[in-house]
């Protein structure tokens, strides 16, 4: 493996623990797939169709988020947001994430 | 739009029902609103080549489906190692069934390669069987979520003492007693062996063993013996300990001297030749004989080296033992 290889590899295991607490915290407003998508892109975080659908149909199924299908522009959409659970939870990962990046921040100094 | 569509239908096939139309609305939605977007920003339709891009993009329908099922590992990382454990104990209690079955056709049958390729076929059948049958429970245990906090339930206390040591291969182990158990049946076949005539009336050789090889009949039996009995006490430990390290040194120290005693033979192989070459047959038996000589050279440097090896080994054990 070379030494891209191995970037390409850590950057995607670094990203994956951080993608939840970014797609909850877009979720705080309404979105369908694609929306949510190009929001993140539009803030620097770039998640294949792939990744994040699925992603978003698990923290459905855990009741972080609920959803609703809407006609829209003559086309069925799933509409995503934070549920009551899904508040809490990221008001606590939130936390966690701060504390995470005050210690890297110290460490990585 | 054809694409497209083939596309999505490719992901419905790799889908369970419920999931189907779930996932192709949600995915149709985002791929024509992406394409409507395209569309604006570039003020025309996407031709063929960039639909395919934007397609290519999401990935093949195969992983994007995959992406949305449940586990897809047969044994996830909780269950493997105690899945590999029981893995190893199973194909290794197969292994010594299958040789110890296999030993009385091997000394009695007299078609060794017959008996070494049944072994050989019948033990790749059960390890599969065996494989398969690891496998399932271990996926069905993971699949229910069961026996995971007893497969791992543990206390300092009860944790088995690992004295640190030079670890094996059980493959290698088992070559190395497979390969001493067929010289074992080629020797007892060999010493009875009454030589062979090769040749015609006018111009023949009769070639058989030397007698002076009786003398080291037994001597050979015992350290082979010996060898293939440490042999399988190291496959089921898996490694070398004190006991083997220093049975290995006894056996390699009498090697050596049934080496010194095979070497002072004074022929090792008998070619008697008839007719006009006879003189050339005679030295064929020299050649024959420096040949044995060159191959009981090899071993016996393997042998020093492998002794040499452990008694390093023993140094070690000895050094790390508790004052």
């Amino acid at each position: 493996m070379t030494d891209s290889e191995h970037y390409q590899k850590l950057k995607l295991e670094l990203r994956r623990g951080v993608l939840i607490l970014a797609v909850l915290a877009e979720l705080r407003d309404e979105h369908y797939g694609y929306s949510l998508r190009r929001n993140l892109l539009s803030k620097g975080l770039d998640i294949d169709e792939g990744t994040l659908y699925p992603l978003v149909r698990r923290l459905e199924k855990q009741k972080l988020l609920t959803s609703q299908w809407r006609e829209e522009d003559n086309r069925r959409k799933r509409f995503y947001r934070l549920s009551p659970i899904g508040r809490t939870t990221l008001q606590q990962l939130t936390e966690e994430w701060r504390q995470v990046a005050s210690t890297l921040d110290a460490i990585l100094q | 739009m054809r694409m497209i569509d083939e596309y999505l239908n490719s992901l419905e096939s790799f889908l369970p029902d419920d999931l189907k139309q779930e996932v192709r609305d949600e995915l149709e939605a985002s791929i024509y609103a992406q394409l409507e977007d395209e569309c604006g920003a570039l003020g025309r339709e996407l031709n063929q080549q960039e639909q395919e891009i934007l397609l290519r993009k999401i990935g093949h329908p195969m992983r994007v489906a995959a992406a949305y099922l449940p586990n897809q590992e047969l044994v996830g990382n909780e269950y493997f190692p105690a899945y590999k454990k029981a893995l190893q104990i199973a194909l290794s209690i197969a292994l010594v069934v299958n040789l110890l079955a296999v030993l009385p056709e091997l000394f009695t049958g007299g078609h060794v390669l017959q008996s070494v390729f049944g072994l050989l076929g019948n033990l790749i059948q059960v390890g599969l069987w065996i494989f398969a049958a690891v496998t399932l429970i271990f996926h069905l245990l993971q699949k229910y979520g069961i026996g995971l906090d007893e497969i791992y339930a543990w206390s300092p206390n009860s944790l088995k003492a690992h004295k640190p040591g030079r670890s094996l291969s059980r493959l290698e182990t088992f070559f190395e007693a497979l390969v001493e158990t067929l010289f074992l049946a080629w020797w007892l076949n060999l010493v009875s062996w009454q030589g062979s005539s090769v040749g015609s009336d006018t111009v023949g050789v009769d070639v058989s063993m030397s007698p002076e090889w009786a003398a080291v009949f037994w001597s050979v039996n015992m350290i082979v013996g010996a060898s293939i009995a440490l042999n399988v006490y190291k496959l089921i430990i898996a490694g070398w300990d004190r006991f083997s390290l220093t049975a290995n040194l006894v056996i390699n120290a009498a090697t050596l001297v049934v080496l010194i005693q095979i070497s002072r033979f004074e022929n090792h192989v008998l070619i008697r030749g008839s007719g006009d070459i006879a003189a050339q047959w005679t030295q064929a038996m020299t050649i024959a004989d420096n040949v044995i000589l060159s191959i009981l050279a090899g071993v016996a440097l393997y042998v020093i080296w492998e002794s040499y090896c452990n008694l390093r080994e023993l140094r070690k054990a000895a050094s790390r033992a508790p004052a």
